[in-house]
């Protein structure tokens, strides 16, 4: 295992600018995700990582040694593809000895080594069976032995359970996760499946049109998105965006829309004075972080965002409400997250009141977050 | 009921497909008679179903040298096909796959050396040939079907070529292959009902060819199609030794076709069908 290095990568096919300076670390032992839209750059990452496709300039390095130059073959990389790509016509015995045979490995020593890899993906019965008669979950069981089996410096995962179904694909990832655990793996995984990133890896690194968006833990990037980008693209479903306008009141600084305002707490509009002195400015809110408050009696108030229900999507244990507001220019809708047993009917009006604690604010030019945790 | 109905039917399918073996057939069966026929009964009416068998037009054939055009077909027809295949696999995985300098320019222009009619390209041809003194020998018709083959044969490749899964190549070079291992091991094998079934097509092509083999070949380098119309005489036809050199010239094919038959409709039918 190896401590992975890349060092302002940058990679052009002809005009394109597929990865535009990509610095990142990935720690021995850690499992990272690259999670970005399609066409953001993640695969050809990979690709570059492996060795597959070359880099235009910056270095790579695999435990202080650069290998940017290197054949794939002088890596010790393994890779587990998104459709398996495993040798057709070969058992699942002589699949996964494959890598080993090619690096002329003794017969005698090949063999426990398979075995190993065998018994821990639970592939013992499958063993003199063709791989393209298995299942799909089986044949990417059988990818990730083979990928294992050499003692690899870094497993590439290139979306390995895009074409599995359900439940194959949680089993799946749970065995990746403890494998990775258990054998200190050095990882790199590519996904746009958010889920899967946050579920697998240590840290997620997001990106967009070939450039780092952010790199942290999970949940520091769901709750401290480093730019408009980020935030509406990790979570699901995404982060209400509602434009927005800072003033200066009596009880400090307030953030205020089309019929409702909410108060910024003392701490954060330091930092966002700091940040910029527009002020026109994009208001972030997590469904999750709207309040429904009743409308008659002692609920809403002056400060609250009003609109009608315009659609509910039921989660078992929970509903996704959306609602026309005129708080959202155009076509948009503010998304709320209620208890299933709420009463709502469509067309019904309400309010919603914004969690002070968990508003974010962006600049609208740059889509940077105002309150950007302090470096 | 039913299953006496589906046995009728069964039957009903038999027969139709009997009687069309036997009109496919029969004018196979015709040559084949004609071969060992006398030729003075070759024509008599009614026809002369029971007659004794003649080695006479074997013969004929033999003594004036058939076999040598036999052989110089096979070594024109083979030598083509294999040099097509040699240059030609490589090339077709090229054009699959690398990022080439006008690529599609090129695969084009590939093409274009098959769009004029071939008579048009005769005369030049010809000419070529005489300067560089290659004229009525194997070299030169195995270069003339090469130019013909090759562009048919590349095209029809490189879309084999694309239909196979990048990632598995991607796969064996992070295992540890190189490039050329990953071409030799990994992608021939895959790509070999494609290339069968290609050049099967690129033979049979070189092997029937006429026009070619009659302007630039000819005395020395003679062909079965151009030795065949030789048998008709300013004497007369010799119908039973042109059923014996029409025989001899189907033969090859047959075997071709029939031992290579499984690697064919697999190879025709890549593609159309995934999984």
């Amino acid at each position: 295992m190896a401590v992975v290095r890349i060092e302002n990568v940058v990679k052009h096919y002809g005009l394109v600018e597929a990865v535009r300076g990509v610095s990142l670390n990935c720690a021995d032992g850690e499992m990272m995700a690259l999670l970005g839209p399609s066409g953001c750059g993640k695969t050809t990452m990979l690709k570059m990582l492996a060795g597959i496709e070359d880099v235009t300039s910056g270095e790579i390095y695999f435990d202080d040694e650069p290998i940017a130059d290197r054949d794939p073959s002088a890596r010790n990389i393994a890779m587990v593809f998104e459709d398996y790509a495993l040798y057709p016509r070969l058992s699942v015995e002589q699949n996964i000895a494959f890598p080993l045979k090619v690096r002329h490995m003794p017969k005698r020593e090949i063999k426990p080594r398979v075995d190993k890899a065998l018994d821990m993906l639970d592939l013992q019965q499958f063993r003199r069976d063709n791989v393209q008669r298995l299942s799909g979950g089986a044949q990417q069981r059988v990818s990730i032995g083979r990928a294992l089996v050499r003692d690899p410096s870094l497993i590439l995962f290139d979306e390995p359970l895009s074409h599995l179904d359900g439940d194959q694909k949680v089993q799946l990832r749970v065995e990746i996760k403890r494998l990775q655990h258990e054998m200190g793996l050095t990882s790199i995984l590519v996904t746009h499946d958010q889920t899967e990133a946050i579920a697998m890896c240590n840290r997620v690194a997001v990106l967009n049109e070939g450039e780092l968006q952010q790199v942290d833990t999970a949940e520091v990037v769901y709750d401290y998105p480093a730019n408009l980008f980020v935030a509406t693209f990790v979570g699901e479903p995404p982060m209400n965006l509602l434009p927005a306008e800072l003033r200066q009141e009596r009880d400090g600084l307030v953030a205020a829309g089309e019929g409702w305002r909410v108060a910024i707490a003392d701490r954060q509009a330091t930092r966002a004075r700091q940040a910029t002195n527009r002020a026109d400015v994009i208001l972030g809110i997590r469904p999750e972080h709207l309040d429904l408050v009743p409308l008659a009696g002692e609920g809403a108030n002056g400060d609250d965002l009003r609109g009608t229900v315009f659609f509910r999507e039921p989660r078992g244990d929970s509903q996704i409400v959306l609602i026309t507001s005129e708080a959202v220019p155009g076509e948009g809708n503010v998304v709320t997250e209620t208890d299933s047993a709420s009463s709502l009917r469509d067309d019904e009006a309400v309010a919603l009141r914004i969690q002070p604690e968990h508003v974010h604010l962006f600049d609208p030019a740059t889509g940077e977050n105002l309150f950007a945790r302090g470096s | 009921m039913r299953a006496a109905a589906r046995r009728r039917r069964a039957f009903i399918y038999l027969a139709l497909s009997l009687l069309y073996l036997v009109i496919l057939l029969f004018p196979v069966y015709w040559m084949a008679m004609m071969m060992v026929k006398p030729a003075d009964l070759m024509f008599v009416r009614p026809t002369e179903w029971a007659f004794s068998p003649t080695l006479s037009h074997f013969e004929y054939v033999v003594e004036h040298g058939f076999l040598g055009n036999l052989g110089t077909s096979l070594i024109v027809s083979i030598g083509s096909t294999l040099l097509v295949v040699v240059i030609g696999t490589p090339a077709a995985y090229a054009f699959a796959r690398f990022k080439i300098w006008r690529r599609d320019d090129l695969f084009l222009f590939i093409l274009a050396t098959r769009m004029a009619p071939p008579v048009a390209l005769a005369i030049p041809f010809y000419l070529i040939y005489a300067k560089l003194d290659i004229l009525d020998t194997h070299l030169g018709l195995i270069v003339v079907y090469l130019t013909f083959n090759l562009s048919f044969y590349v095209w029809v490749l490189c879309s084999f070529c694309r239909d196979l899964p990048v990632e598995l190549e991607e796969a064996a070079l992070a295992d540890g292959y190189s490039r050329a291992h990953v071409l030799y091991k990994i992608v021939l094998p895959l790509l070999r009902p494609g290339i069968v079934a290609t050049s099967v097509l690129c033979f049979i092509f070189a092997w029937n060819e006429f026009l070619y083999a009659f302007l630039l070949g000819g005395r020395s380098v003679k062909t079965l199609p151009v030795a065949i119309p030789t048998l008709i005489t300013g004497q007369g036809v010799l119908w039973g030794e042109l059923a014996v050199v029409g025989v001899i010239a189907i033969v090859p094919v047959f075997i071709v076709v029939f031992y290579l038959q499984r690697h064919i409709i697999r190879g025709l039918t890549l593609g159309a069908v995934k999984g």
